[in-house]
């Protein structure tokens, strides 16, 4: 059954994926965005939620599954 | 490919509206925000349908088009231009096909209208079209073969839309249409065998032996051993000659040669091994280049572009019986290949044969029936 649920993520990328970059956060499989303004952004996931902090933070790609956010980061947080 | 839409969207807590774009599942490929109140949005162009729907307050105006849609959109206002090149290029490339002149280089006229008139037949003449290397390898090949007495060299040549014909006439050693006066002697030693005298006095007989330069037909005209006067020999003597050809013929033989068929194919390697891929008709032997096309660095595998010339492969191996016959065929060609309509072999013999360095020599006599005329200047 691991085996199968294995193939079921990499085929179907169902996990949830942050890649973090200079001044650039990258959230793959998010369910929801709570809230966004300029110093924080909380965005909610299957298992929880993700808080980061920061200034001038704006949402720069938004699509059903996947988010970017950039700004100058000062933390991130899982919950 | 997708078509993406920028639009340019206006108004008071644009993350409200971006808020809003997400809860219609509205993809935003990109968000460029340019101040607090005005925003550049990358969309589908499916979803801007939606966005009109759902603005309200909101200000929007497409300022830009990505992919598909600006493709449609470059093509659509470059319509007539495009059609117009593309009709431009089939025109000049069907013109470029076309002959619009066959051109003969030749002094004289009835060699280059008789020329023009012979490529007519194998549709090299004007406003046809252009043949292949290998359709003109093939029509100077017919050309020479059917007119061998006559064109000695022939070459096409295509310029640009035209032909150039270059060629020479064979020289045949029949006597000059001038004043002068000639004798007709024997061109080798040879046995008389036949006499077409159409001028002259005929001096010698059939199956009379002569020697090279020995009078045949004289210009002399002689009644009871008095001359009464001259005139130009004409004629032709045919004789019985001789010749020793040596040939050799190796006991082992191997040839590899080009066919001139050739094919592009597409393969895929792993280590050693080549899958060639969708080769109905492979060939049997065959010389290939090879370009990689796509190279993986770690795994020994590579998609490549095999261009395949086709080999015949010449493998013999004679025995001493096969390799004398083969000998003895290559001296008769060497002598049969000088000679005429008229002339012919009358007899072989093979004087000998050894074996020299694993090759076969052979030494054939053969007695030919060949056209014996030479003409000899009359001295005054």
């Amino acid at each position: 059954m691991q085996i199968v649920n294995n193939l079921r993520n990499y085929l179907l990328e169902e996990e949830l994926k942050i890649n973090v970059f200079k001044n650039k956060v990258n959230i793959v499989n998010y369910t929801n965005i709570d809230h966004f303004d300029n110093n924080k952004v909380i965005i909610k996931h299957k298992e929880g939620s993700i808080l980061i902090n920061g200034e001038k933070l704006v949402v720069s790609k938004l699509l059903i599954d996947e988010v970017l956010v950039e700004g100058l980061i000062k933390s991130i947080e899982l919950r | 490919m997708k078509s993406i839409l920028v639009i340019n969207v206006k108004g008071k807590n644009i993350e409200n509206f971006i808020k809003k774009l997400k809860n219609n599942q509205i993809e935003l490929y990109k968000i460029n925000y340019l101040n607090r109140k005005e925003v550049n949005i990358s969309i589908n162009f499916y979803d801007y349908s939606k966005i009109l729907k759902i603005k309200t307050i909101y200000e929007i105006k497409i300022i830009n088009t990505e992919g598909l849609i600006k493709i449609k959109k470059v093509l659509k206002k470059n319509m007539v231009f495009i059609f117009m090149l593309v009709i431009g290029l089939i025109t000049l490339i069907f013109l470029t096909n076309i002959i619009f002149k066959v051109e003969v280089i030749h002094n004289e006229e009835a060699v280059r209208n008789f020329i023009i008139d012979e490529l007519k037949i194998y549709g090299i003449e004007n406003r046809h079209f252009i043949k292949t290397f290998k359709q003109i390898t093939n029509i100077k090949k017919q050309i020479l073969s059917k007119h061998k007495n006559k064109i000695e060299w022939l070459e096409i040549e295509r310029k640009g839309t035209k032909y150039q014909i270059r060629l020479e006439l064979r020289k045949t050693s029949t006597a000059k249409e001038n004043h002068t006066l000639y004798h007709i002697v024997s061109k080798k030693d040879a046995i008389i065998k036949k006499i077409e005298a159409s001028s002259g006095e005929i001096v010698k007989q059939i199956n009379n032996y002569v020697k090279t330069g020995d009078l045949i037909i004289s210009g002399n005209i002689n009644l009871n051993n008095i001359l009464k006067g001259n005139v130009s020999a004409k004629g032709n003597i045919y004789g019985e000659v001789w010749y020793k050809v040596t040939a050799e013929y190796p006991l082992t033989y191997n040839e590899k040669r080009l066919t001139g068929k050739t094919k592009t194919t597409y393969a895929i390697k792993m280590l050693n091994k080549t899958i060639t891929l969708f080769d109905f008709n492979p060939y049997k032997n065959k010389q290939t280049r090879v370009s990689n096309i796509f190279e993986n660095l770690f795994i020994p595998i590579a998609f490549i572009k095999q261009k395949e010339e086709e080999l015949l492969v010449i493998e013999e191996i004679n025995t001493i019986d096969e390799a004398k016959d083969k000998a003895i065929s290559l001296a008769y060609k060497k002598i049969a290949e000088k000679l005429t309509d008229k002339e012919y072999i009358i007899n072989t013999q093979v004087l000998s044969t050894s074996i020299k360095e694993s090759k076969i020599e052979t030494i054939v006599f053969f007695t030919v029936y060949e056209n014996i005329t030479a003409y000899k200047k009359m001295e005054e």
